[in-house]
């Protein structure tokens, strides 16, 4: 069973996925990145939906980074749920997006977003900017206690 | 004309129905011979010239709702009404021609020129009818029918001009005063009533009939002709034509003229009958003016509600559009920016990845990929924000601009590589009122716009000054770069439009940046202007009105960003 701490990647553009976990494995990140299509499987990996496949997923995942446009369950009716639960009431949540619509930006720090990043067009390093945010969360950020790394 | 109409139905439907038809007509003829017999109850200078005169407003309302073609209705119904009171066939029959002819003259001249049956709808309009139909067209009848008269031997020569008079204000009374009435409530708009509406209007024509009485002594008798309280009915007219729609005007006027007529008849049954007749032509003209203002009010306030609600919904309309097109730009930079990412970075992987294996040629066409999609990603970045530049819904604040220009120099020195290189002076800028963030936006342009084309230049300075003028502050951003073709003026500041060398790429830019500044500064209700010799820097500045400066700074500086 990997215990290394989780990063819960959650987007439907494919492209993007393929790049910010490459980036995160080539930055030697300290991390698993679990990568998950949809709202409906993240909610499932997190454990707040029946059929979740690993039983440890949920205890390890230390950040979420939440697409906020996605079909479907969007991001902002994930982060909804999410804080809905006792269990995941405070684990760290970051937006991700294309937008940096100010309604957006406020309705995802109304919802208890823990930050929101803009998608950036990185031509030297495509994704360093994943792999910053995914290293802040990962190293630096003292997570609440139900998420310690155990 | 801007103004909506009340639905300019087609008349009363001809031929489908001809019985109905006839009855609508024998209905006219039978008001017109009625209304006549009332009148001519009054005549007083003669047995054939009263000085009410109601079947002129009804003929005239007839022909405008009924066409020409009813005109034998009110031939028939003056011929009838004469020929049983007083005169000969012949000059009855000149009588019915004179008040067919000006009821004809009346409705030609009004449909002609002042929209016809919804004449009472605008102000202007309304002052047609009252001049063409009410003081022009009625002088066919009563030239008809006293030249008649005189001709027939029924009437003197030398009292011509006298019968004429009565004649022809009896005429103008109608006009003005019936008229309006059937056309406003036979064809004209409906405002909703509410109750409190129906409340004020019982208040309002019961303070009417109030000053009626202390007026006409409808009611009761009153001594002496109180003649400045005349005037005591135009503020309530005037009352109801300011707040209730055209129709209910023209019911104001007819019940002014009910009380008038009937208060005059009966105040003065013991005075001689040339009195009375002086008295009704004297309350023809009081009625005359009080319903043309009355009306002509009542159709401008009307005419202003409709230009209202047009204008309501135009600004609704484009206030719908606005959002749709921003959701719309909004939707098109997501839409755009993902595929463009993807091309991005796939090319910086494919290089990254195949660096070893690849040649020299394809490294540089990789790359070439790569600065292409970056200043695409850029341009749209810019137009995002030139979009967003036009929204001023944003609060605006006092803003300490001094502050706001050195944010702005540290943010340009962070972004661009060589902003460290350039010696920026920040002179004390008066405080302006502004939205922060846009104004942030405008200063930020600027000088990385002074960044850039200091380039190369030695030495590379940027001065940020501003000054105080009689209800307008100026900033200027004076900078020692190559400066801007002087022919050009104020065109730098036209999206698209880019400085010499940015197209073989000695300055990266997309061609927004100047417009931005344009927008938003036009959008806080600035100017904006450009100077530059060619050679020796340019200086770009804006202004900010500052509303005489009278405003106290708050205290707090410039709004975080």
């Amino acid at each position: 069973m990997n215990l290394f701490p989780g990063v819960l990647l959650v987007d439907d553009d494919e492209d993007y996925l393929y790049v910010a976990r490459r980036a995160i494995e080539r930055a030697k990140l300290h991390a698993e990145v679990r990568v998950t299509r949809d709202g409906d499987e993240a909610l499932r990996v997190l454990g707040l939906r029946p059929g979740g496949v690993e039983p440890a997923a949920p205890h390890t995942v230390v950040v979420v980074m939440l697409d906020l446009r996605m079909p479907g369950l969007s991001g902002l009716d994930v982060l909804r749920q999410i804080r809905e639960h006792e269990r995941t009431r405070e684990l760290p949540v970051v937006m991700i997006s294309t937008s940096n619509q100010p309604e957006e930006v406020a309705r995802s720090y109304a919802l208890g977003a823990n930050s929101y990043v803009v998608k950036r067009m990185d031509a030297e390093s495509p994704g360093s900017y994943v792999v910053d945010t995914a290293r802040y969360w990962v190293e630096l950020n003292e997570p609440p206690r139900a998420y310690a790394r155990r | 004309m801007p103004v909506s109409r009340a639905p300019a139905r087609a008349g009363v439907p001809v031929g489908t129905w001809p019985f109905r038809r006839a009855a609508i007509l024998l209905t006219l003829s039978a008001g017109y011979f009625g209304a006549a017999k009332l009148g001519l109850m009054l005549a007083i200078v003669h047995a054939s010239a009263t000085a009410v005169w109601p079947p002129t407003g009804l003929a005239l309302a007839g022909l405008l709702l009924l066409g020409y073609g009813a005109w034998p209705a009110i031939a028939v119904g003056a011929f009838v009404a004469n020929i049983t009171t007083h005169g000969s066939v012949a000059t009855c029959l000149g009588i019915a021609a004179g008040n067919t002819l000006e009821a004809l003259a009346g409705a030609w001249l009004v449909n002609r020129y002042a929209h016809g049956r919804a004449a009472f709808l605008t102000g202007l309009d309304a002052f047609r009818f009252a001049a063409l139909a009410g003081v022009l067209a009625t002088t066919i009848s009563a030239t008809f029918g006293v030249l008649s008269l005189t001709l027939a031997g029924d009437a003197t020569w030398p009292r011509f001009g006298a019968i004429w008079t009565t004649w022809w204000f009896g005429d103008m009374g109608g006009a003005v005063v019936v008229a309006p009435l059937i056309l406003l409530w036979s064809d004209g708009p409906r405002a909703t009533w509410t109750p409190g509406r129906l409340i004020e209007a019982a208040c309002v024509f019961a303070a009417l009939l109030l000053a009626g009485q202390g007026i006409f002594g409808w009611l009761e008798p009153v001594g002496a002709d109180p003649f400045v309280l005349k005037f005591l009915c135009m503020p309530i007219l005037t009352w109801i034509a300011y707040r209730f729609d055209p129709r209910t005007a023209a019911a104001g006027v007819l019940v002014l003229a009910a009380m008038a007529l009937f208060g005059t008849l009966r105040g003065t049954v013991t005075t001689g009958s040339a009195v009375l007749n002086t008295s009704l032509l004297m309350l023809q003209i009081y009625l005359a003016v009080a319903a043309v203002s009355t009306l002509v009010l009542a159709a401008a306030v009307y005419e202003r509600s409709q230009i209202e609600q047009a204008l309501r919904a135009t600004t609704a309309e484009l206030r719908d559009a606005l959002a749709e097109v921003e959701a719309f730009g909004h939707a098109i930079s997501h839409d755009l920016r993902t595929p463009m990412a993807t091309v991005l970075n796939y090319a910086a992987i494919l290089e990254e990845d195949n660096r070893s294996h690849l040649g020299a040629e394809s490294v540089r066409q990789l790359q070439r990929i790569r600065a292409s999609m970056k200043s695409a990603s850029d341009l749209l970045d810019q137009l995002v924000k030139f979009v967003w530049a036009g929204q001023l819904t944003a609060a605006k604040l006092m803003l300490d601009m001094t502050a706001l220009a050195r944010e702005a120099c540290a943010e340009v020195v962070v972004a661009s590589e060589d902003g460290g290189a350039v010696h920026f002076e920040v002179h004390e800028l008066p405080p302006a009122r502004g939205n922060p963030q846009m104004l942030g936006r405008v200063l930020h342009n600027l000088l990385s716009n002074a960044v850039k084309f200091t380039r190369g230049k030695e030495p590379r300075r940027v001065v940020i000054s501003g000054r105080i003028e009689a209800d307008e502050n100026v900033y200027s951003v004076t900078d020692t770069g190559t400066g801007f073709d002087p022919a050009l003026g104020d065109a730098v500041f036209q999206p698209f439009l880019r400085a010499k060398g940015e197209r073989e790429r000695k300055f990266a830019g997309t061609g927004l940046g100047l417009a931005i500044v344009a927008k938003i500064v036009r959008g806080h209700g600035g100017r904006v202007g450009a100077e530059s010799d060619g050679v020796n820097g340019a200086r770009f500045w804006f202004t900010l009105p500052n509303g005489g400066n009278d405003e106290p700074v708050s205290g707090s500086p410039a709004g975080r960003r």
